[in-house]
């Protein structure tokens, strides 16, 4: 679970990037959170493509996210089946229409804590944590952004060998390397940050 | 009455006292160079509750490492600081040489130690939703949660895991093995750390080489604590240490029991000494006083350390105010100056006070003789600590203090001897039928308050509890996410595979009980080691998934895409799996995941294999209690609640064993003084006791064991101050100043036991000195029919 953690961190991090901004000197840095647009609302389309060695086909999700600032990520995946994770500072709830959800305390697992913790301190616009747990290599240039982490410490280093993030206007896509090969690679289209605040069903969905 | 003047003058009598009180003294102090005599354990203060002694020596086990354990979080503002800082005070501490173990580096790959311990386990595994959803059948439910694995965001599937566990069983197992946790460390670089408003703190965790209630080791370990923040204070960082540990109250509790002894005993000294002065305007008496109250002391204290051994704190407390009431018989001695003046002479005094101080001193012994009989050993101890204490003194009136004459001024008594003489007269209206309807008001009012008191029986109201060292404690388990409960279930079996399988049984109950809301969560062995018999159930509902060719796992491995060779291999491992290990309990034990639940495991005394299972938030203990099962091995232990239980029940017994004692002294006053005379004697401590009570009451004390035990001695002192107005004649105003002497020493002495921060020993206090009080004011009745009747021969 821990490197979908990484890309949300990343997400969230730069989704929240005028706080990036704000203390990083970094140019490319600053230029990348420059071209954010920043909203406290972004609705975005999702294609996830997990490659594991050990399966003969990528695995293939697709669906809808909305990111909401200092409440989470809500994914809703429509393929191959509807299933909606919402991540929350402290927490992961899953649930699907049939089952109960389920509840993941985040707080018991140390590196998937690590990962929960970066997101609240970005999205508290706190930069040290994001620091704290990565070495940041920003590039910008005409066309967009790339940024790449590599994790500091031995423990997250074990799971994840790299996180890409790039974009422009908004964040494009996320590719996590892991540290024994397997990739995620996640695509994000069809942003908007319209209307600009939770209508009443998601409300009720980031309350579980 | 002739023998008395014969035996009593001797300077031999004194001669042999004095060597035996040498003699005493020197066994003293080899016995004191040779072993430490003083204790501060409080549960060796408690009774013992009854119980199966295996059970016993485990649930003592289990107390024995909790008590021992100390746990430091050290904060600072980032995590290097903090890391420095706690690689620097598990240096200090280290160096004291008080610790079995400390740790603040936790290296171990945890990760990695789990995947080697529980992949071979694999077939076996289920977590209890895995497992609920097929014994319900609902296969649906199931494979959907293995495929969300898979495919949804938030997932943790790794290629190394599908080949050999494609139905992701393991993951789901130790996921909620997690989430059962409420851990709330997070290992970073080695170290385990808390975060708390904007601090990071690093946690040191040990066990103490030696008990915490030992005063070497808090005298060593304390000191390195103190200088650690003196240091850090002096550099101005921002390290802060929160502690928690059964030895930062001890050490707490044993600084504050020190602090009260000297209090009371020298505010009881300071007093006497400056009453001596006022009275008596002559060094002697005070000389000779303090004498004797030293001869008291010493001569409990060595009468309490031959009997048991060792003498605790709290009773060190209690005693101190034996200064008090050891000083009584002194001060009759002296105080008898004022009835002859210029004709008194030793002789004289001690056969005029000789029989009213050995009655009062058989009364007193009496009444602490009630204590004796308590099924309570730290009031046992303090009953021989005061009655000893006070036959030496006693004896030290009476041997020493004739051989001294000494001059006598009496002139400037006499305006206190007017004073005491009106204030006789007026308690001789109290015959007065005009006085009858404010008796009445009086007793009416007792009567309200007593119906007020409220029983506490609370064992907490033993230790005197530092909000301070509460509060960091608090802070600690907050920082840590760690919240057990002082209940705990043992659970016992003939072998690790039946003990796991009781536990499992009992988890059950528990998460019903979890349910209902009267804990709100638990600690057992078997949620991480599944029982032998429950790991082959869970295959025996796996195989049906696993083999055949429409399988569950067939399915699942059609939608991810997972190679066919990849399931044979599978399939056949499954097949061939051994069955479970019986030794998988002990392999687990030894591995450092364990680390935080390894206390658990209380080992196999003789040929029975015993665990605890931890408690948290428990609301209702009564309904735990419930789930006791001794033929299932079960016993629920709640030790504060069955001593408090207890304690209920001897507040009970000394309850009937104060109405015995009133009793029994008041037969003896009737052997003396006749039906009406012991009455009037009797009068002062019943009415002391009835205000007491009542006056407790309508202030809103509760009453507890230690009201009844001080009532006790409230009828040992109230009685003394009617034998001695009965005996001297109830016109002598010296007795009324003697009694009033006595009884302003001893209320000074239980007068500051009252502000004691124990909640027993301020009861204890309190209730004395509010009957001291009463029985002084009263103790003039004793002598009423004398006044009507003129002077008995």
């Amino acid at each position: 679970m821990s490197r979908f953690l990484a890309a949300i961190a990343v997400i969230v991090g730069v989704f929240a990037g005028s706080a990036v901004a704000a203390e990083v000197p970094d140019p490319d840095l600053a230029d990348m959170t420059e071209r954010l647009s920043k909203s406290a609302v972004l609705r975005a389309d999702f294609r996830q493509e997990k490659t594991l060695r050990a399966l003969s086909r990528p695995l293939v999700s697709q669906g809808k996210l909305v990111f909401a600032a200092g409440q989470g990520v809500l994914w809703r995946v429509l393929e191959p089946y509807e299933v909606f994770v919402l991540l929350k500072p402290d927490e992961v709830v899953e649930w699907s229409t049939q089952d109960e959800q389920r509840r993941l305390d985040t707080a018991s697992n140390p590196v998937f804590r690590a990962l929960t913790d970066v997101i609240m301190a970005t999205l508290s616009g706190d930069t040290q944590s994001l620091r704290q747990h990565f070495d940041l290599s920003p590039v910008s240039s005409e066309a967009g952004w790339r940024l790449t982490l590599r994790p500091k410490s031995k423990e997250l280093g074990a799971v994840i060998s790299t996180v890409l993030v790039f974009g422009d206007r908004f964040v494009e896509g996320v590719q996590v390397t892991e540290a024994k090969g397997d990739t995620t690679a996640i695509e994000f289209s069809g942003f908007s940050a319209e209307p600009p605040e939770l209508d009443e069903i998601e409300t009720d969905y980031f309350a579980r | 009455m002739r023998s008395r003047q014969t035996i009593l003058p001797a300077r031999g009598l004194a001669l042999v006292w004095v060597l035996l009180l040498l003699a005493l003294s020197a066994w003293l102090a080899l016995r004191l160079s040779s072993a430490p005599a003083l204790e501060a354990n409080l549960m060796s203060l408690l009774p013992a509750v009854e119980r199966d002694p295996v059970v016993e020596a485990a649930a003592d086990r289990f107390r024995q490492r909790f008590e021992h354990r100390v746990v430091v979080l050290v904060g600072a503002s980032d995590l290097a600081k903090a890391q420095t800082a706690a690689e620097t005070l598990s240096q200090s501490l280290l160096a004291t040489g008080q610790f079995r173990e400390l740790t603040h580096r936790y290296d171990e790959d945890l990760l990695a130690q789990a995947a080697a311990f529980y992949l071979p386990l694999r077939f076996g595994l289920l977590s209890d939703t895995a497992r609920q959803q097929i014994v319900a059948g609902d296969l649906k439910a199931f494979e959907r949660a293995i495929l969300s694995r898979y495919f949804a965001p938030m997932s943790g599937v790794t290629s190394d895991l599908i080949e050999r566990d494609p139905l992701q069983l393991l993951p789901a197992f130790l996921e909620e093995r997690a989430s059962g946790s409420s851990a709330k460390l997070d290992l970073k670089d080695g170290f385990l750390v808390a975060r708390q408003d904007g601090k990071v703190f690093a946690l040191l965790s040990g066990t103490l080489a030696d008990s915490p209630f030992s005063f070497a080791l808090q005298d060593r370990l304390m000191p390195a604590f103190e200088s650690f923040a003196a240091q850090n204070q002096s550099q101005q960082s921002d390290v802060t240490i929160v502690k928690a540990g059964v030895v930062f109250h001890a050490a707490s509790g044993t600084a504050t029991a020190k602090q009260e002894i000297s209090r009371v005993g020298l505010g009881a000294l300071l007093g006497i000494v400056l009453l001596f002065a006022v009275v008596f305007r002559s060094w002697l008496p005070l000389g000779l006083s303090l004498l004797s109250i030293a001869v008291g002391c010493l001569g409990g204290f060595i009468t309490c350390l031959a009997l048991f051994g060792e003498v605790h704190l709290l009773t060190l407390v209690f005693g101190a105010s034996l200064v008090g009431i050891s000083v009584d018989y002194s001060l009759h001695y002296f105080c008898d100056r004022f009835r002859l003046n210029e004709s008194w002479s030793p002789q004289a005094a001690l056969n005029h006070v000789f029989p009213g101080i050995t009655l009062g001193l058989v009364t007193s012994v009496i009444g602490f003789a009630g204590l004796l009989l308590a099924p309570f050993p730290g009031m046992r101890q303090m009953a021989v600590f005061s009655s000893s204490g006070l036959v030496f003194a006693y004896i030290c009136v009476l041997t020493i203090h004739p051989l001294v004459r000494g001059a006598s001024t009496t002139q400037h008594m006499m305006g206190p001897l007017n004073w005491s003489a009106a204030y006789v007269r007026f308690c001789g209206q109290f015959r007065n039928r005009r006085s009858w309807p404010v008796l009445a008001a009086l007793l009416f009012l007792g009567a309200f308050g007593i119906s007020r008191l409220e029983p506490q029986d609370d064992i907490r109201q033993l230790q005197s509890a530092d909000v301070g060292v509460l509060e960091e404690e608090h802070r600690a388990r907050e920082l840590m996410g760690e919240n057990y409960a002082s209940q705990f279930f043992l659970v016992e079996g003939q072998n690790e595979a039946e003990l796991l399988a009781r536990e499992e049984r009992l988890v059950q109950a528990l998460r019903r009980y979890r349910e209902d809301g009267h804990l709100t969560g638990y600690v057992a062995l078997s949620d991480f080691v599944p029982s032998p018999a429950r790991q082959a159930e869970n295959r025996a509902l796996l195989a049906p998934l696993i083999e055949g060719e429409r399988s569950l796992l067939r399915q699942v491995a059609e939608r991810i895409g997972l190679p066919d060779s990849a399931v044979d291999r599978y399939v056949d491992a499954f097949a061939q799996a051994p069955q479970p290990l019986a030794n998988s309990l002990s392999d687990w034990l030894a591995s450092p995941m364990a680390r935080p639940y390894r206390h658990l495991w209380l080992g196999s005394p003789g040929e029975r294999a015993i665990s605890a299972i931890g408690l948290q938030g428990v609301s209702h203990p009564h309904e735990l209690r419930r789930l006791s099962d001794p033929d299932q091995g079960v016993t629920f232990v709640d030790n504060v609640g069955e001593l408090s239980s207890l304690f209920g029940e001897i507040r009970r017994q000394a309850g009937w064993l104060t109405l015995a004692s009133y009793a029994v002294v008041t037969v003896v006053l009737f052997l003396r003084y006749g039906l009406s005379g012991g009455l009037a004697v009797m009068a002062a401590p019943i009415a002391a006791a009835y205000a007491s009570l009542g006056v407790q009451g309508l202030i809103g004390e509760p009453v507890s064991l230690f009201t009844i035990l001080a009532l006790l001695l409230v009828l040992g002192i109230g009685v003394d101050y009617g034998i001695f107005f009965r005996e001297s004649g109830a016109d002598s105003p010296s007795t009324l100043i003697a009694i009033a002497l006595s009884a302003v020493t001893t209320v000074l002495a239980f007068g500051l036991l009252a502000f004691s921060s124990t909640t027993a020993v301020h009861t204890f206090g309190l209730t004395i000195m509010i009957g001291i009080c009463v029985a002084l004011l009263l103790s003039p009745v004793a002598g009423l029919r004398q006044l009507e009747g003129g002077r008995e021969t």
